[in-house]
C-alpha cells in the first residue's frame, strides 16, 4: 500500500484535504495525516517508515499559538528542504492560499507544485493522478536503488566488489539516506575473523555465567 | 684620526628644495610655518607681480619672530639639515615648534632664484645674506664652495598685528610696520626672479591655505597671517571667516588618552540665541561605537593608544535659516563650505595636509561622502548622516602627546597605523554621531513644535479670547463716559464680524478636517485589509475547497454522507466569515461616521472589537476586553482608526510571542489636566517597544515589522495614523510595557466635549 500524507496545522483544512484526494485514489493508494512535528529533520524517517511516497504541505504552518498543541515555527518550504538533505527527489506538493508569496515564490522551484486548496479540490482528479505518477516513479526509482544497493552489499561482503563497486555503494547509501557502512572496504577474511572472535568472547562469556550460576547454587 | 669624509654636492640643495616641494603654495606655506616657529605674532605675505620701475615681481615674507643673531644665522640657518626644534621644542606664546627636519628654509628655492635674507634678533646688530640658488645648479660644486655674499647693515620693515573689533566683528586696518632695531625683532624673506607668474587664482589659493593653516576655531590672535598683493585688493588683509560663529551645532571633543572622553554641545535657537549644553563625560569603549573599517580592529574594551585627543565639529545644514540673526547670505554660506568644509588635522596647531583639503580625493579622509551616499537619510530620520560639504571641523594632536600618529617622510599625511584608526574611529564612530544624533533631536523638536499646530484647537482658543473680549467689555463699559458709547459699539460689531469670520474659517477648517478624517479612515481601512486580507483569503480558499470536496464526495457515489455535510457546514461557517469581513469594512467608513457627534464609545469599540474577533481567533489570538462606560462629542471614524490601527498592530506582534498570544483592549473614562476625556488602552504579549525607538515609531514609513526571513514589510503607516488623530483631536499618547503580558501597550487619550 503506498500513500500520500498531508501536513497541515488547522484541522478543518487538513480533513477537507484528505478527503477529497481519497475520492481520487486508485487501488492500492491510500491518504493519511502527517503529524506536525517540531524538528523539521524528522519528516524524512517517517515518511519512509510509514511508505508514503508523496507529501502534500501547506505553506504556513506557523499560525498556532505557540503552547497550542502542533505549534511549530517554521513554512512548508523550509520541510521540503528538510526532506531534500535526505531524499533529493521526494515529490511535494505545496498547498497554499497565495501562490504569489516572496517568500514561496523563492523556493517553488524546489516544489513538485504549488497549488491553492481551490484548484487541487477542483479538479482533484487531475491533481491527484499527476500525485499518484511522481509517488510511483519516486517507489521505482527508491526500489531500484534498494535492489542496487542489496547487490553491491552482497558483493563487498562476498569479497568480490572492484573499488568502483564500492564507492557506487558509499554513494547510494547516501542517496538512499544511510551513513556508508564503514564495513565497505572491509575483506571477507577479515569480516569472519572478527565474527570468530566475537563468537569466542561470546562462549568466555557463557562459561562465566555458568560458574557464577553453580557458585549461587551450592 | 686619519679617515674620509662626506662631501656634498651643492646639487643637493635642489633636492631638499625644488624638487621636495610640491607647489609654489607649499612652499610659502613652509616659509609661513618657519615664522610660526620663529614665535611671531604677525606674518605678512606680500606678492608683488608689477613693482615700480627697475624692480622685478617679488615675493616678500616678514614676520615680527625672534630674528637670528649673526652666530646664529651661521651656525642653524646656513647649516642644512640644523633644526632648532630639536634643541628647544617649544616658542613664543608656548608653541610647539614644528618640523625637525632642518630644510624647510630651503623652500624659497621653489619661489625664486634669489632670496634675499634680513633679520633682526634682540639686542644684536641686523645680519643679511643674498642667497643665489641658480649658482647650486651646477654640478661638481661642492657645497661648502659656494659663498653667499653677506648684506651689510640691512634695514627692514616689520609688520605688526592688527587688532580685532569684536563689535564689528572684524579686524581694523593694518597698524604701520615698524623699523628693524635691538628692541623690535623680525625676519624678512624677499624672494626674486621668481619662478612661478602669479594670477589672482594663486593669491585665492593661497589665502585659502593660509587660512586654514592655523586652527581656525579659536581665532588664533597671536598669529595672524596677513596677504598683501596688487593683482586684487580683495584679497588683501588679515586672514580670519566670520562663519565659524554661525554653526547650527558645535560640538567640542576631548578624549584624555585614558579612557575618558568629554564633550559638550553648543546649538543655536530658532532666534539665533546661543545654548550651550552641559559637558558630558563618557568612557572611550561607550563614546565610539565601531571600529574604523580600514586598518586592525580594535578590542572593545582597550584603551586605545593614540593618545589625547581635541576634535572641534561645526556643522552648517546649508539652509538659510541657518544664518538667522546675521547678515550673511546664503550663497556666502555655501562658498565658506564649498572651500572649507572636510575635518582637518593641526598638529601643534599648524596644519597637517592633505587631511579635510576640498578638492583632493584624499581630502575626504574620513570618507564621509560615500558615508552619505550609503545612507541619505535626512535630519528627520534617526539614522540620519551628514554630508561632507555641511562639515568644518578639526582634529588636534600635539607631537609629544601624540607620538605614535606619525607623519610619512614626505611632508604630507601620516602613517596609517593603529593609532591613526583610533584618530579615525574617535571622529567617525564617536564625534560625528554625536553631533547627528544631536542635530536630529533638534530638528524633529522644531517639526513637532510646527506640527502640534491644529486648526480645530487654534479656532477654540480663538473662540474663548472673543469670548473673554466681549466679558471685559461689558465689565469696564458702564465705568467709559458716553462719548466712548460709539466707540464701544463698533468694537462690538468687530467682535461680531471677527466670529463670523471664524465661523467661516472654522467651517473650512472642519471640512478639511473631515476629509482627512476619511482619509485616515481609508488608509487605516487598508493597513487593516492587508494585515488580514491574508487571513480573508485563507478562509476563501477553504471555503471553496470545502465546497468541492463535499461535491467530490457526493460524486463518488460511496456512502458518505455524514463527511459531505460536515464539509458543507465548514463552507458555510467559511462564508459567515468573509461576509461578515465585507460587512466590517463598509462600516468602517460609513457617513454618520464621519461627523462629530455623541457617541457611545464602548459600544463602537465593543463592535469593531467583535468584528475582529474571528480573525484573531484563526491566528489563536484571545482578546480579553474591560470596558467602562464612556459617552461624548468625538469624531467615530478617527477613534475607529486609532483602535483599529493599534489592534492590526497588536495582532501582527502577538503572532510572535513564544508564550500565549493575547491582547487587551481596555476603554476607561479619564480626566487630564481638568478636563474630561477617555483612555484607549492597547497591550498583547509581543516583544514590546525598545525604550530607544518609542519616539520613532510614531513617524511614517517607520516600521520596524519583518518576515519569517526577515525582510522588512509594512507600510508604516498605521501609527502615524494615530498620531495624527491624536494630535487632530487634542489627544496624548504613550507607550511603555504591559505589566502583566509584558509585550507593548499603547495609551491613548482623548478629550471628550
Amino acid at each position: 500500500m503506498y500513500s500520500i500524507a498531508v501536513l497541515d496545522d488547522r484541522n478543518e483544512q487538513l480533513t477537507t484535504l484528505i478527503r477529497s484526494i481519497r475520492t481520487a485514489l486508485p487501488e492500492g493508494w491510500s491518504c493519511v495525516q502527517c503529524p506536525l512535528v517540531s524538528d523539521p529533520s524528522s519528516y524524512a524517517q517517517w515518511l519512509m517508515d510509514n511508505e508514503v511516497f508523496v507529501l502534500v504541505v501547506d505553506q504556513v504552518l506557523n499560525e498556532q499559538a505557540p503552547d497550542s498543541a502542533g505549534s511549530v515555527d517554521y513554512k512548508g518550504h523550509q520541510v521540503i528542504e528538510s526532506i531534500r538533505e535526505t531524499f533529493p527527489d521526494f515529490p511535494v506538493f505545496i498547498v497554499t492560499a497565495h501562490p504569489s508569496d516572496e517568500d514561496l515564490s523563492d523556493h517553488e522551484g524546489n516544489a513538485e507544485d504549488v497549488i491553492t486548496r481551490t484548484q487541487l479540490t477542483g479538479d482533484v482528479r487531475k491533481y491527484v493522478a499527476r500525485m499518484v505518477r511522481a509517488g510511483q516513479r519516486f517507489h521505482a526509482e527508491h526500489e531500484r536503488r534498494l535492489n542496487e544497493l542489496t547487490e553491491l552489499a552482497t558483493k563487498v561482503a562476498l569479497g568480490t566488489a572492484s573499488q568502483e563497486e564500492k564507492d557506487n555503494l558509499k554513494q547510494l547509501q547516501v542517496s538512499l539516506g544511510s551513513r556508508p557502512a564503514a564495513t565497505v572496504n572491509i575483506t571477507r577474511e577479515e569480516a569472519l575473523a572478527s565474527a570468530e572472535e566475537k563468537a569466542t568472547e561470546l562462549e568466555d562469556l557463557a562459561r562465566e555465567i555458568e560458574a557464577i550460576v553453580q557458585d549461587r547454587s551450592r | 684620526m686619519p679617515g674620509k669624509h662626506f662631501k656634498v654636492d651643492a646639487r643637493a640643495m635642489l633636492t631638499w628644495g625644488r624638487d621636495s616641494i610640491k607647489d609654489h603654495t607649499t612652499a610659502v606655506l613652509e616659509l609661513v610655518k618657519n615664522s610660526y616657529d620663529a614665535g611671531a605674532r604677525i606674518v605678512e605675505v606680500a606678492i608683488c607681480t608689477a613693482p615700480k620701475k627697475e624692480e622685478m615681481p617679488y615675493i616678500r615674507i616678514s614676520d615680527d619672530g625672534v630674528g637670528m643673531t649673526n652666530r646664529q644665522l651661521s651656525q642653524n640657518w646656513l647649516r642644512i639639515g640644523y633644526s632648532e626644534k630639536l634643541k628647544s621644542k617649544t616658542a613664543r606664546f608656548g608653541r610647539r615648534k614644528t618640523g625637525e627636519k632642518g630644510v624647510g628654509r630651503i623652500s624659497a628655492d621653489r619661489l625664486g632664484g634669489n632670496l634675499e635674507l634680513r633679520t633682526q634678533a634682540r639686542n644684536a646688530l641686523p645680519v643679511g645674506l643674498n642667497v643665489n640658488w641658480n649658482k647650486f645648479e651646477k654640478a661638481g660644486t661642492d657645497l661648502s664652495k659656494i659663498t653667499i655674499p653677506i648684506i651689510s647693515k640691512p634695514s627692514f620693515l616689520i609688520p605688526q598685528p592688527s587688532q580685532f573689533d569684536s563689535r564689528k566683528n572684524q579686524f581694523l586696518e593694518a597698524p604701520a610696520s615698524r623699523r628693524n632695531s635691538r628692541g623690535c625683532t623680525g625676519t624678512e624673506l624677499k624672494i626674486i626672479s621668481l619662478r612661478h607668474q602669479w594670477g589672482k587664482a594663486d593669491i585665492e589659493d593661497l589665502r585659502h591655505e593660509l587660512s586654514i593653516l592655523t586652527p581656525p576655531f579659536e581665532r588664533v590672535l597671536d598669529f595672524q597671517v596677513r596677504i598683501l598683493n596688487d593683482l586684487d585688493p580683495n584679497l588683501n588683509g588679515v586672514l580670519d571667516s566670520p562663519f565659524y560663529e554661525v554653526a547650527e551645532i558645535e560640538g567640542d571633543f576631548s578624549y584624555s588618552g585614558n579612557a575618558h572622553v568629554e564633550y559638550s554641545l553648543t546649538d543655536r535657537t530658532e532666534k539665533g540665541r546661543v545654548r550651550r549644553h552641559d559637558p558630558i563625560i563618557t568612557e572611550w569603549t561607550s563614546f565610539v561605537h565601531t571600529v574604523a573599517t580600514t586598518g586592525n580592529a580594535l578590542p572593545v574594551n582597550s584603551v586605545p593608544k593614540c593618545g589625547p585627543l581635541n576634535a572641534k565639529l561645526l556643522f552648517y545644514p546649508r539652509l538659510a535659516e541657518t544664518l538667522r540673526g546675521t547678515d550673511l547670505t546664503v550663497t556666502e554660506l555655501k562658498e565658506f563650505l564649498d572651500t572649507n568644509a572636510g575635518i582637518k588635522v593641526y598638529r601643534d596647531n599648524v596644519r597637517v595636509m592633505p587631511y579635510g583639503s576640498v578638492g583632493r580625493p584624499e581630502g575626504d579622509w574620513l570618507g564621509l561622502g560615500d558615508r552619505k551616499a550609503r545612507n541619505p537619510a535626512g535630519p528627520g530620520r534617526v539614522d540620519f548622516r551628514v554630508a561632507p560639504n555641511q562639515l568644518v571641523g578639526a582634529v588636534f594632536l600635539t607631537r609629544d602627546g601624540n607620538p605614535r600618529i606619525i607623519d610619512t617622510s614626505g611632508r604630507e599625511g601620516l602613517i596609517h597605523s593603529d593609532e591613526f584608526n583610533e584618530l579615525k574611529s574617535f571622529l567617525l564612530s564617536g564625534c560625528l554621531p554625536t553631533v547627528e544624533a544631536h542635530y536630529h533631536k533638534l530638528y524633529s523638536a522644531r517639526k513637532k513644535d510646527e506640527d502640534e499646530f491644529s486648526p480645530r484647537e487654534t479656532v477654540r482658543e480663538v473662540n474663548e479670547s472673543l469670548d473673554e473680549l466681549v466679558s471685559n467689555l461689558r465689565s469696564v463699559e458702564a465705568e467709559l463716559p458716553k462719548k466712548a458709547s460709539r466707540q464701544v459699539e463698533r468694537l462690538r460689531d468687530q467682535i461680531s464680524l471677527s466670529r463670523e469670520r471664524l465661523k467661516l474659517l472654522q467651517k473650512s477648517s472642519e471640512e478639511l478636517a473631515s476629509q482627512a478624517t476619511i482619509y485616515r479612515g481609508l488608509a487605516t481601512l487598508g493597513i487593516t485589509a492587508a494585515t488580514f486580507g491574508h487571513e480573508t483569503e485563507i478562509t476563501l480558499d477553504s471555503c471553496l475547497a470545502a465546497i468541492n470536496t463535499a461535491h467530490a464526495l457526493m460524486a463518488s457515489g460511496t456512502d458518505s454522507r455524514n463527511e459531505v455535510l460536515e464539509e458543507l457546514a465548514k463552507a458555510i461557517e467559511y462564508g459567515k466569515r468573509i461576509s461578515a469581513w465585507g460587512a466590517f469594512a463598509l462600516k468602517r467608513v460609513r457617513r454618520d461616521k464621519r461627523q462629530k457627534r455623541k457617541t457611545n464609545i464602548n459600544q463602537l469599540i465593543s463592535e469593531l472589537v467583535k468584528g475582529l474577533k474571528p480573525a484573531f481567533s484563526a491566528s489563536n489570538i484571545k482578546i480579553r476586553e474591560s470596558y467602562e462606560d464612556v459617552e461624548g462629542n468625538t469624531f467615530p471614524m478617527d477613534v475607529e482608526s486609532v483602535a483599529l490601527n493599534l489592534m492590526t498592530n497588536a495582532y501582527y506582534f502577538s503572532k510572535l510571542s513564544k508564550k500565549e498570544r493575547v491582547v487587551s483592549v481596555i476603554l476607561r473614562n479619564a480626566r487630564r489636566e481638568g478636563e474630561n476625556g477617555f483612555e484607549l488602552i492597547v497591550g498583547d504579549s509581543g516583544p514590546g517597544v525598545r525604550t530607544s525607538i518609542r519616539d520613532q515609531v510614531w513617524e511614517p514609513l517607520f516600521s520596524t515589522k519583518v518576515d519569517i526571513d526577515g525582510r522588512p514589510f509594512g507600510t508604516g503607516l498605521g501609527l502615524s495614523i494615530v498620531d495624527s488623530v491624536v494630535r487632530d483631536l487634542g489627544g496624548t499618547k504613550s507607550i511603555d510595557s504591559e505589566p502583566r503580558l509584558e509585550g507593548a501597550r499603547f495609551k491613548i487619550w482623548f478629550r471628550l466635549d
